[in-house]
């Protein structure tokens, strides 16, 4: 971003204090998972301080979102069947679903709808990084997936009047919501959302990739994942859970995003079922509903 | 013991003799029509044949293989055996996600394209329409979109199937709540007048808008009878041909559908392995194919 456009956000955003703050621990988890030399045992030890936490971790080890075939009973097993990337990306998903969830109640829009397409097009882009064979990539989609668009809620909790507008614009005039936001406020919520993971001590190539997930040819770092979210998003418009985004329907190969993932891909010449893999997508948005009611405490 | 293992081994090669019989009329039907009963659905195909054996007062598979092949009037017997062996599951409106990306973006697309070369004539085919629902939902889609822009276009809906018994259902337009299950009560009250019993006559003015026809997919005179469309429909109906025949009924479609033009198949079909001239196009909730410029 240029000091022009965080200057901007600051002016906007940067004076509120009451900026949502992401949890100790997952911060806390954040670090460790950066650092190479801690091991299961500290997160372990972490885990320890959250309960309630630790039994979502649990819950979410023996959902279909896993499909393990046997029952894990204890957090130490699951701990090891996960692993350490796998369980910092569950406790990251789950503290950011805590955290926006029910402040994005009270807001004026469909938060259900909101998250629904959060949640899905994270499942998705870890789908895509699966079947691409990106698997370094798989988590990070996950992650970024869920907040790719937080800055629309921070948009529609700080600037409400503004965000009225924004709508108007999208729904009636056919703007594109980055188009219509940049309009009013002079930067869009691709970097509003940037600017947020960074306050938030994310790595960069997570930050980055939320900057670019409408143009991921423009990412200088984190192109593949920023393609990988940009493609799940369409997507998701494909299965019908857009938010406040129109979607006129679109041939996907034409995509710039596309042939990212298709030229860094490793799987030379390999013709991907574009079709198949859509109509999978069922799946993986009923894993994605999961993710959030376990996340929330309302899978009984 | 011995009367029983004669007997069985009489039963056995009554059996098989049964079941090439029943492998032969399998090979016609899909030489003829594209429709195929692979091994497992012979027990099927089978179970179709028996009331049609029956009301001709034949004794087994065999007579009725015969009489199909070289009975006098075994020619006007294909369209029996196309009646029966046809699945004609269908209704008005079915998989609303592809009938809005319809009656939204696709018709959107094609109006300007030919609003700018100053055509405005629109060519629909509903392939395998089967009792008429097809063509007639989309001609009430048609009509919606275009409200009192209608009278300014040349709108031609056709519907053509290989059942001549669906053919005549569909002429007539007259429906019963099964079929009208996924229609709304304003659109009944608007396009339908009731016919007694509980049954629905689709308005004339709608009736008119699509024409019926007799159509062989798998049959090279037959296909020369379809013009070029802006639209073809085929859904469900491809699930039931096996890989040759899907790729060649393909092709044709792709010939004949105008540059610009789109191809729908069912929700749940895809044309991968099968056709890479089209291009697929994502829409909310239903995948589209479209033939480019
Ligand atoms: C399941 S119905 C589909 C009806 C409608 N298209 C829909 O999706 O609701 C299949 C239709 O395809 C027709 N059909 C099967 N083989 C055909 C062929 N070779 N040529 C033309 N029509 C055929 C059948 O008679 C039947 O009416
Ligand atoms: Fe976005
Ligand atoms: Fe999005």
């Amino acid at each position: 971003m240029t000091e022009n456009e965080i200057q901007k956000i600051e002016n906007s955003f940067g004076q509120i204090e009451t900026l949502p703050t992401l949890p100790t621990l997952a911060a806390d988890l954040i670090m460790l998972a950066e650092n190479p030399q801690s091991s299961l045992g500290d997160i372990a030890l972490l885990l320890q301080r959250d309960p309630a936490m630790a039994s979502k971790i649990l819950k979410i080890a023996n959902s279909a979102f896993y499909g393990y075939s046997k029952q894990v009973n204890n957090l130490p097993s699951a701990l090891l069947i996960l692993g350490l990337r796998e369980v910092k990306n569950i406790v990251l998903g789950v503290s950011i679903i805590n955290l926006f969830y029910s402040s994005s109640a009270k807001l004026s829009f469909d938060h259900k709808k909101f998250w629904m397409h959060s949640a899905g097009c994270a499942q998705i882009a870890r789908a895509l990084a699966f079947k691409m064979g990106f698997f370094e990539q798989e988590l990070e989609a996950f992650t970024v997936g869920l907040i790719h668009d937080i800055g629309k809620i921070a948009i529609s909790q700080f600037q409400k009047d503004k965000f009225k507008t924004i709508i108007q614009l999208i729904q009636n005039d056919n703007y594109t919501s980055c188009d219509a936001e940049t309009s009013l406020l002079g930067v869009n919520h691709a970097q509003i959302g940037s600017w947020l993971a960074e306050k938030w001590l994310f790595p960069r190539s997570l930050t980055e990739a939320i900057e670019y997930h409408h143009q991921p040819y423009e990412s200088v770092n984190s192109q593949k994942l920023a393609s990988l979210i940009h493609i799940a998003d369409i997507f998701c418009k494909a299965k019908d859970l857009s938010f406040l985004e129109k979607f006129d329907g679109e041939d996907i190969t034409d995509n710039q995003g596309w042939k990212i993932i298709q030229e860094t891909s490793l799987r030379k010449n390999f013709h991907f079922d574009i079709e198949r893999f859509t109509f999978g997508l069922d799946e993986e948005i009923i894993k994605a509903q999961q993710f959030i009611n376990i996340s929330r405490g309302t899978d009984i | 013991m011995i009367t029983n293992l004669s007997w069985s081994k009489q039963t056995s090669f009554e059996n098989n003799h049964e079941c090439n019989s029943l492998i032969k009329i399998r090979d016609f039907v899909y030489n003829q029509s594209g429709l195929y009963f692979s091994e497992t659905k012979l027990d099927s195909l089978q179970k179709k044949l028996s009331p049609r054996i029956e009301a001709l007062n034949l004794n087994s598979i065999e007579e009725y293989y015969y009489y199909l092949l070289y009975d006098p009037s075994g020619k006007n017997e294909t369209k029996f055996l196309f009646d029966s062996l046809t699945n004609n599951e269908t209704s008005f409106f079915r998989d609303a996600p592809q009938l809005k990306a319809f009656q939204g973006q696709v018709l959107s697309d094609l109006i300007d394209a030919k609003g700018e070369k100053g055509h405005k004539s629109l060519r629909i085919l509903s392939c395998g329409c089967s009792t008429g629902e097809e063509p007639y939902s989309l001609a009430i889609l048609i009509l919606e979109r275009l409200g009192k822009h209608l009278h300014e276009w040349h709108i031609e809906i056709k519907g053509a199937d290989i059942s001549h018994s669906v053919l005549s259902t569909a002429r007539k337009g007259i429906y019963n709540q099964y079929s009208l299950r996924n229609t709304s009560e304003r659109i009944i009250n608007q396009y339908f007048t009731p016919a007694g019993n509980d049954n629905f006559q689709i308005k004339d003015y709608i009736r008119n808008m699509v024409h019926f026809s007799y159509l062989n997919l798998r049959d090279e005179a037959s296909m020369r009878t379809i013009y070029p469309a802006d639209v073809i429909f085929c859904r469900n109906v491809l699930i039931y041909f096996n890989e040759t025949s899907k790729k060649s009924v393909i092709a044709k479609f792709y010939e004949i559908i105008n540059p610009g033009g789109y191809f729908f198949v069912g929700p749940s079909e895809s044309l991968f392995g099968l056709s890479r001239s089209f291009k697929l196009i994502l829409f909310p909730g239903a995948l589209v194919y479209k033939k480019e410029v």
